[in-house]
Order: structure tokens, then sequence, then C-alpha cells
């Protein structure tokens, strides 16, 4: 049983799946996209974005949370399977940046959706990006599934 | 058949991505990264956070001190206080600033005592100027 | 149950080698494409990481009979796809029945028909429309399909698996192969017939609502379709005479040999929107047709 947990920490650091949300983002996360590409190719650790959230174990979230998106990023974060992490990329979901006390931006991600890491930048460099996803990957291996079962909506 | 060209050039070529994990960071020495505060120059004059787009420094004073805070998540990392910081006391990393797990983890925060200027001992007498006039002035020693 | 019924269901080319076998295809794979665009890929066991971190998600919670349902489908494309496998004739000859390529088909569809109900009955919007597309792709690639193994079996007048496998000098045999490699793109939802699996473009097309260990399957499922079906081309071209030991490697080498052909043309196509995808397959069932028709009347006239 041991050996079992060992190797499901294992895969669990070496296979993360990603589903990027955009919260009212201004497409920040041009910079998430050239960790994709051939000069960064985080596919050599297994990192693999995924279309539906179902298929997700890190959720990267961009952009302040507006007022229309706020409903999509509850939706969504609860759609995202056990276990699960959450990465804030650019500082615009760690703080609102420019866009604090703004009456449309509904604040800084963490009071909506537990954080687990910060990924400062405007936009975030590749390589912090890179770094937040492997860090969240360990983090979410560490943390295994949680024996209290949220409730979590159906679609 | 330009596509089964470019596709055996990029085997001939080789790869061009970094092996990750890779230790160096990218970024060139004119990178913009975290704000640094001297604290011996800095004066308090508080225009970098007035500066600020997105208020993530503030300046406050009470009395003798005053406070000078700065987070970098907050921080847009455009460079504006370093243009408008007169004493030049404001730099900034070229780093990747860092990952943090915990809101407002990485603040800084610095408490300086407002500088008193340095005054001399004695008033100094003034001093003639040495100008040209003087020197022609002067007899000619022998 | 005699023993090489066994034998071809456990181990070669049954479940023993067919998992590890899938898994290794699939890396095959995403490395080709990956060394073709310049990049290194992904490592030896990553397919094998994705799989068993797949088992440790807990799923959302179900109600009625749309949870059976759910694993119903990725679990009988499993099972139709390990019993292709096991009748493919690679060391053992004997075997058989007359008709039984009727039966391979027919199990070779399996995961198409289970891929649609499963975007059909998950319940979202975008499985419905990847199913829509699935379903009318795999209309036109069937007549492709179907019609290469028709014109096998007639040029070669059998329709037993084990009679027809094996290289012959026959034209209707090759004409065969030629149009069962063009269907299997559309089969394997690769580049360019990816149309109703598009990632990202209707979020994860019918496998939208699947999570966790249904995940797992259907992608244990899809690596299998892999060795299916590129197994199938790889008997049909190799020689019948040689020693077991030697016909199982050549089995091996052709099938990653097509593998590396297939990600070869994933890498370079785009993909083709659905009514491009129909009418390529209908324009290659005409041209196909006439051949078949030709290399008929030349093997009856022939012969």
């Amino acid at each position: 049983m041991k050996l079992f947990k060992r190797l499901m920490h294992l895969c669990r650091r070496k296979s993360p799946f990603l589903f990027h949300l955009n919260s009212g983002s201004c497409n920040g996360y041009i910079e998430m996209v050239t960790c994709l590409s051939p000069r960064y190719d985080v596919e050599q650790v297994g990192i693999r974005l995924e279309g539906s959230p179902r298929h997700a174990d890190i959720l990267c979230i961009t952009g302040p949370v507006t007022r229309n998106t706020l409903e999509a990023v509850k939706t969504v974060y609860a759609q995202v399977c056990e276990p699960k992490a959450v990465v804030a990329l650019g500082s615009c979901p760690c703080s609102c940046n420019v866009f604090a006390g703004s009456p449309v931006i509904e604040g800084p991600l963490s009071k909506y959706i537990p954080v687990d890491v910060y990924v400062p930048g405007c936009p975030p460099h590749p390589d912090a990006i890179i770094e937040g996803i492997e860090r969240a990957a360990k983090i979410l291996a560490d943390r295994g599934v949680p024996e209290a079962s949220k409730g979590e909506t159906q679609r | 058949m330009n596509i089964f060209h470019l596709i055996y050039e990029n085997l001939r070529l080789g790869t061009v991505s970094y092996p990750l994990p890779h230790q160096h960071q990218c970024t060139s020495d004119q990178y913009r990264g975290v704000i640094v505060n001297d604290p011996s120059r800095c004066v308090g004059c508080g225009q970098c956070a007035y500066v600020c787009p997105s208020a993530a420094i503030e300046v406050t004073r009470s009395g003798d001190t005053y406070q000078w805070t700065y987070d970098p998540g907050k921080c847009a990392f455009c460079g504006r206080c370093i243009e408008r910081c007169k004493p030049h006391t404001l730099t900034m990393e070229s780093q990747l600033p860092p990952l943090y797990s915990h809101q407002g983890e990485m603040k800084q925060v610095l408490n300086m005592v407002r500088k008193k200027p340095v005054r001399p001992p004695v008033k100094p007498t003034p001093v003639a100027p040495a100008t040209e006039s003087a020197k022609v002035a002067e007899p000619v020693a022998v | 149950m005699n023993a090489s019924l066994l034998f071809h269901l456990f181990l070669f080319p049954g479940l023993l080698f067919a998992i590890p076998a899938s898994w290794f295809y699939v890396w095959g794979e995403r490395k080709a494409v990956a060394r073709m665009q310049r990049r290194i890929g992904p490592p030896l066991l990553q397919p094998f990481y994705d799989f068993v971190k797949l088992f440790g998600k807990r799923t959302p919670s179900r109600h009625g009979i749309e949870a059976d349902l759910l694993l119903l489908w990725p679990t009988l494309s499993v099972l139709s796809m390990v019993s292709a496998i096991a009748m493919l004739p690679v060391i053992f000859y004997g075997r058989g029945f007359s008709g039984d390529a009727i039966l391979l088909v027919a199990l070779l569809e399996i995961p198409s028909i289970c891929y649609i109900l499963a975007g059909f009955t998950s319940g979202s919007l975008f499985g419905e429309i990847g199913a829509i597309r699935e379903a009318l792709l795999s209309v036109a690639c069937n007549v492709v399909f179907l019609l290469s193994i028709v014109t096998i079996a007639v040029t070669e007048k059998t329709f037993r698996l084990a009679d027809f496998s094996g290289a012959s000098s026959n034209p209707g045999h090759w004409i065969g192969v030629f149009g069962i490699l063009l269907c299997i793109p559309a089969k394997l939802r690769l580049n360019p017939f990816s149309t109703s699996s598009a990632e990202q473009e209707i979020y994860a097309g019918p496998l939208t609502e699947y999570a966790g260990a249904a995940l797992a399957i259907w992608e244990l499922a899809h690596g299998l379709e892999w060795v299916a079906l590129t197994g199938f081309v790889a008997i049909l071209m190799m020689p019948v005479a040689g020693a077991w030991w030697l016909r199982a490697i050549l089995f091996v080498v052709i099938s990653f040999a097509e593998v590396l052909l297939l990600s070869t043309f994933a890498a370079a196509t785009g993909r083709l929107t659905l009514e491009g995808a129909i009418r390529f397959y209908w324009r290659w069932a005409a041209i196909l047709a006439v051949l078949a028709f030709l290399a008929a009347a030349y093997v009856r006239f022939l012969s």
C-alpha cells in the first residue's frame, strides 16, 4: 500500500494537466502559450494543456476577477476534480494590479478560491510560469485527495 | 510538399528547447524585476508612492520616522518610481520576481528615521574668491 | 479453451503485450511530432504516469443510470479492442473460422460507436457537437474502410483472416492496404481528421464530462486502437512463412513504422473541417472503387 502511495505521488508530480481560465485578463497568458512552444517545451515535464476542466489538475487563472466572470471562476473551480491546485498567473489575480478599486473588478482571486501559487509579473516570464506550475504539481501531489468530500456541483 | 521538406530540416537541425529543469534564467541586465530601496539614501519624499499606478508603494510619515512599504504582488514593474526618484535610491533587480504562496508574503517594510541635516561646528568665514584681478593686484616678487 | 487461444488473448498479442505496446505507441507518436516541431517531447514513461494519475482523481457524483453508462462506453471499447488484437494471426495460423475478417471489422468499429454514444449520453453541449462530428466522419470513413476490406477479400477469394493476411502479389491486396491506411487517421482522430475531438475548439469534445478512472480507460482504449489498427495493417504486409519469433519482431517493427508514418502526416497537416474531411473520403471512395473494380477484373480474367 505504501508503494502504491509513493507511485501515485510520483505520477501526480510528473503529469500535471493544466486548464487555463481567463477571468478578464488582457491576454497576459500569452507568455503561458510560449511555454508550450518549442523554445521552452513544457511537454518535457509532462505538462499538457487540456480542453476540459474535468480533465485538469491545475487551474491557471489570469486576469483580475471581473464582475462578469465571477460566477464562471467559481463554477470552473468546482468542476476541477480533486486533487487540484490553483495558480494565479500574473499580478492581476494576485492583487488586481492597476485595476484595484475599480467598480467592475471583484477583487483579487484569493477572496473567492484558495490559491496555492502566486506568479507575479506583468506578464510573468515563462521561466516563472514553469516554476510556478511545477511547484503547484508538487503541492497537489503532497496534498493527495482530501478526506472530507466537499459537495461538488454537477456540470 | 514544402512541409515535408520543412519537417526534414527540423529533424536534421535538432531541437531548440531548453532542457528542463534549467538553472539559468533567461533575463538580461535590463530586465525589470523587483524594486530595491537603499535606506541610507531614501529621504521619504513619497514621490514613488504618488506616481505608482497600482499603489504598490506606500509612504507614511509620523513625526520623525517614515515607513516605506512595497508589495511585489501589486507591482506592475513599469519603472515610473525609478524615473521619478530624485535621490536615485530606488533600483530594480534584474532577475525574476519570486513566487509566493500566501497573499502579502513578499511585502517589504522599511522604517527609516528622518535624516537631520548636518551642520558644521563653527560658522565658516567667507573666503575671498581667487579671481584674475586679485592676482594682478598683488605686487610681483623680485 | 486451447492453449493457443489463451496465449493470443493474454500474452501476445493480447493483454500483456497490448497494454505496454499502447503506451509505447502513444509515446512514439507524441515524441515524433515533438521532434518534427524541434521540441524535446515527453519522457518514455509519460503515458504510464498519465494513466496512473488519472486513477487517483475523485470523480464528481452522478445520479441514476448516467454513472453506469458513462463507465460502460470506455469499458466496451477496451474489451472490443483487446478481442480484436487477440484475433490477429501473428504467431499461430491454424486458428480462425471462415468469415472472421468480418468479425474483426465489426470489433474495430465498436470504439467509434462508443465514442459517439459517450458524447450523447454525457449531457454536455460540447459532447453532442463532438458526437455529431464523429458520426458524420465515421460514415464517410467507413465507406473507404469497408471497400478496402472487400477488395482484399474478393481478390483473395476468402473472408478468412488467416488466409488473406500475409503479403501477396495480388494488386487488389495492396489497394486494400492503401485504403485501410487512409482510414486510420480518421479512426484514431489524428490530424488532419481530428475534427471530432478538436482540442480547445469544442473543449474536449465527447469526453468533456469524463474524469478520473473513466477517462483513464478511454485513454487506454485509444492506445489499444493504435495497436489494433496498426497491427491489422502489419499482418497484411508481413510474409507468411518464417520462425515465430521473427514474425513477432516484424509485427512490432512494422507497426511502429506505421506509427511514425502517421505521426509525420499528423505533424504536417492542419485540421480539416468536417465538410473537407467528408469530401476527402468520398473522393477516395470513388477512386478506390474504380481501382478495385479493375483489380477484380484483372484477377478474374488472368487467373
